[in-house]
């Protein structure tokens, strides 16, 4: 094994004819899709709702978001992902894989969780302060 | 009043924290690294002490904490040096109030001797400790056990060490078993599962009941097959003789009458009968296991019921404390605005869930600072006025049934109605020609940016203020309301669920897509008839405002259902009406918070799952009757599915209902069933049919006339009817089609034919 070299690992997905990656350490599960739950009123994006482990995440379809060609989310997969004390799902349509890179390589399409977060999450139309 | 029995409990289960900290820390007092901070907790742990054994009198108690107090700020301020006789002053009078509370805990007073004996002796090692070398390293093990005989009156090491233990030992008895303190989080979780308990409970409990009714249809079913089982047995259970074939030898001598002779239909009926009984006694054990079952489900119902309301009281707390947490900031807000306020604080004891508890923190500061600012009047002013220069806001609760009400009352100048409608008039939420009766034009301070204050001001007036309060409370399912008398003074009303934990729910449905409402919010269900332009309805002679909850969510025309119902909602001194499909029923649920993705959607406060395992948004009244609601997306429902059409399936066959059951829905079709034609004419009576499947030959009421009575009644008379019939017959065909009905399908059929029957009356497409 060589030592000193840090390798950094992410979890690739897709969604139609396009790859993401996310960070390995937010990858809290993949899970199989059997059942979605529509959500009326959610943007496009929010593909529904799913129940896990008791806890209800919505399931993201990035298909909406990037130019991709609509994908088949027949068989598809959840990954569900840790961001801010909440869960959220991306939906994929491969079983996911895990692949690890040198740190010096800028590695793209890796999505930074936080800032989707923060950008696509439904926002409230006026701040309740106090 | 709390009895002091129970004060004692709460006192002694606190006081167990502090004496452990400070054994713990006494102990430690010499040896400890970072002595300063030990040295300050250790204060802390006594002044607290100190202070809440004062609070319920045990003055004893309190008088050698006190002591204790005194020597640890002495070693703070370093006036006192630590040392081995200090660690043992301050271990006997820990000893001295480990004693008393050991008697308090027993049911005995305090003994005021110990007081004396303690501080005393106290004394006495502390005036030799002067002598002591302050190099504590010096003092080895043997002094110091030496020095406990001396002060405990000569008393043997051995037996001091025994009695020691002894008195240890029922310490820990003393503080064990009593009480425990528990995170409120675990709490918390605890209930979270009694919740998900309850809603499976609610599952089984419902399921039981089909399965009840399919084991009933199963055992009469049997029945008749025993009856005609046995018909045929007694008639073919002896052979005339001219048919029996096979003479057994070892028989031949008897005559026709001297010995039953056997063929095999007699040996098959035979075997029948026992075959038959046999599945009967086996459905009688079934049926039996299935009463008892459902007694079963319904004792474990009342425990769940039980566990869920003790540990609901274990969360509770005192609504006082969080109204004591208001009067210092109402001194200083009065003082701010050279008010004079009192504040008068009733059902103190009344307890409520510790996360509701939280929640009304912040509206109720928002209610009284606006009841201070701009209800209490100025001292003059009220003089004038003829009140006393001094007016009281009164906060009071009071628990009814499962809610809590909670008032906050000023005695000030009211609010005044005329400038709430010249205001409304001038921001053009309301004309001129509008008769609005006063609890409308109160609703008004409601709506998002409404204000009557001149000068927008720091503390309220902001116009952001009751509506935000108003969601807050809606946050906690609770409804807000207002009433003011002119120069009288305002009443808000709270009415919030004693507690969050698990929740009444109406379930409603839209198209395929279920929700739930907060039964807290439902003043009643009405059936729909029509709706105004300007969007009212009916309700007891009182136009209110109504909305069609499709339209809300944009379903595109496609998706819609039919609406049927309005459920009448309380928002705020008013009533408003949500025009849905179809009422399902009540049920008790968790409701969790939406997830942070989507807390956007203000239209929904939370989701539930339901025993079945089916996702529920749970529907915020408030947020849909706010005047600006949000632009949701459009929902088109893309689902393989007819979107909540139901068809309603005659047959007196089980098999036949169960196995077209099993195929509509599997097609997203909601099914009713039904035995007979009288079953179904009640079923169309109660639910929204759009389509009936019905046999011709059935008990009760047959096919033939089923059909004639839904094309003759006003409400049905264009529903799809579909014959499935094992009469293949042109004869029973032309009869079918005459009366009216639209399609024939003869049994057995296959899927596709169904299919392509149910392609002819909905246009959705199949996926």
């Amino acid at each position: 094994m060589s030592e000193g070299i840090k390798e950094v690992s992410y979890c690739v997905f897709s969604v139609g004819d396009k790859e993401f990656l996310l960070p390995v350490n937010v990858v809290k599960e993949v899970i199989d899709v059997v059942k979605i739950f529509p959500v009326p009123g959610a943007p496009e994006y929010v593909y529904g709702v799913m129940p896990v482990r008791g806890k209800i995440v919505p399931a993201i379809d990035l298909s909406k978001i990037y130019p991709i060609e609509k994908p088949s989310y027949n068989d598809c997969k959840l990954i569900v992902v840790d961001v801010e004390n909440e869960h959220i799902g991306f939906l994929s349509e491969i079983t996911p894989f895990f692949v690890s890179f040198d740190p010096e390589i800028v590695v793209e399409d890796v999505i930074n969780i936080k800032t989707f977060f923060q950008t696509y999450r439904i926002k409230e139309t006026r701040q309740s302060n106090d | 009043m709390i009895d002091r029995a129970e004060l004692f409990g709460y006192f002694l289960s606190e006081a167990e924290d502090h004496i452990n900290v400070l054994e713990k820390g006494i102990s430690e007092i010499e040896t400890a690294p970072d002595r300063k901070n030990l040295i300050e907790e250790l204060f802390r742990a006594a002044h607290t002490l100190k202070g809440s054994a004062a609070l319920v009198t045990l003055t004893t108690t309190s008088h050698i904490a006190h002591k204790m107090e005194d020597i640890l700020e002495g070693l703070m301020n370093q006036t006192i040096r630590v040392n081995s006789k200090i660690v043992e002053a301050l271990t006997y009078m820990l000893d001295g109030i480990k004693e008393v509370l050991y008697g308090i805990a027993k049911g005995k007073d305090e003994d005021p001797e110990v007081e004396h004996r303690i501080l005393n002796k106290v004394k006495e090692i502390l005036t030799t400790a002067e002598t002591v070398q302050p190099d504590i390293q010096a003092v080895n093990d043997a002094q110091i056990l030496n020095a406990f005989p001396s002060s405990r009156e000569k008393e043997p090491i051995q037996s001091t060490i025994n009695e020691s233990l002894k008195q240890a030992m029922q310490e820990s008895q003393l503080f064990m078993g009593n009480f425990i303190r528990v995170d409120a989080t675990k709490v918390e979780d605890m209930l979270n599962l009694i919740g998900e308990l309850t809603v499976k409970k609610n599952y089984i409990l419902r399921k039981t009941k089909d399965i009840t009714d399919l084991s009933d249809e199963i055992f009469f079913t049997s029945r008749r097959l025993l009856n005609e089982v046995n018909d045929f047995a007694e008639r073919y259970s002896y052979s005339l003789p001219e048919n029996v074939k096979y003479v057994d030898p070892l028989l031949s001598e008897f005559g026709e009458l001297e010995f039953d002779r056997y063929d095999e239909l007699n040996l098959f009926s035979r075997k029948l009968q026992e075959i038959t009984d046999d599945i009967t006694e086996s459905f009688k054990a079934l049926r039996d296991f299935f009463e008892y079952f459902g007694s079963d489900v319904k004792d474990m119902d009342k425990m769940i019921k039980l566990l869920k309301s003790d540990l609901t009281d274990a969360r509770m707390m005192e609504i006082g404390t969080l109204f004591k947490r208001f009067v210092k900031p109402i001194k200083e807000i009065a003082n701010q605005h050279g008010k004079s306020v009192e504040l008068v604080i009733s059902g103190s004891l009344t307890k409520i869930d510790r996360v509701i508890f939280e929640r009304l923190f912040n509206p109720l500061m928002h209610l009284i600072m606006n009841s201070i600012i701009h209800g209490i009047e100025h001292p003059e002013e009220r003089l004038q006025k003829n009140k006393k220069p001094e007016g009281t806001v009164t906060l009071s609760a009071k628990r009814s049934g499962d809610t809590v009400i909670i008032e906050v009352v000023d005695d000030g100048r009211g609010i005044d109605i005329q400038k709430i409608s010249k205001r409304a008039l001038e921001q053009g939420l309301i004309s001129a020609d509008d008769k609005l009766s006063k609890e409308e034009l109160i609703s008004l301070i409601f709506i998002p940016g409404f204000t009557t204050a001149e000068k927008i001001n720091v503390a309220a007036g902001r116009g952001i203020g009751m509506n935000a309060v108003r969601r807050m409370i809606a946050g906690i399912n609770g409804i807000i309301e207002v009433n003011t008398e002119n120069g009288l003074g305002t009443t808000v009303r709270i009415k919030v669920p004693s507690s969050l934990a698990i929740s009444n729910v109406i379930l409603f449905r839209i198209s395929s897509l279920m929700f739930v409402i907060p039964a807290s919010f439902v003043e009643e269900i009405i059936q729909f008839t029509d709706i105004s332009e300007q969007g009212l309805i009916d309700y007891r002679g009182n136009d209110i405002i109504a909305k069609e909850f499709s339209k809300v969510l944009q379903l595109d025309n496609k998706s819609k259902g039919q609406p049927n119902y309005v459920i009448v909602c309380n928002v705020s001194n008013k009533n408003v009406g949500l025009i849905v499909d179809e009422v399902l029923g009540h049920e008790e649920t968790v409701i969790k918070p939406l997830n942070a993705f989507l807390k956007g959607l203000e239209i929904y406060s939370g989701t539930t799952i339901s025993g079945e395992g089916i996702i529920r948004f749970v529907v915020n009244p408030v947020a849909i009757f706010e005047e600006q609601l949000n632009n949701l997306a459009t929902v088109h429902l893309t689902s393989e599915d007819y979107s909540g059409n139901s068809i309603l399936i005659v047959d007196d066959s089980i098999s036949v209902r169960k196995y077209i059951s099993v195929f509509l829905e599997s097609k997203k079709f909601k099914v009713y069933t039904a035995s007979n034609g009288l079953e179904a004419i009640n079923v169309l009576n109660e639910k929204p049919v759009d389509m009936i499947i019905t046999d011709l030959e059935m008990p009760v009421m047959h096919g033939y006339e089923l059909i004639s009575r839904v094309r003759s009644s006003d409400k049905h008379k264009n529903m799809p009817i579909v014959v499935l019939t094992s009469r293949g017959g042109v004869k029973h065909k032309n009869k079918a089609e005459e009366i009216g009905a639209d399609g024939y399908l003869v049994k057995p059929f296959d899927e596709d034919s169904l299919s392509g029957m149910l392609k002819k009356f909905f246009s959705v497409p199949f996926v």
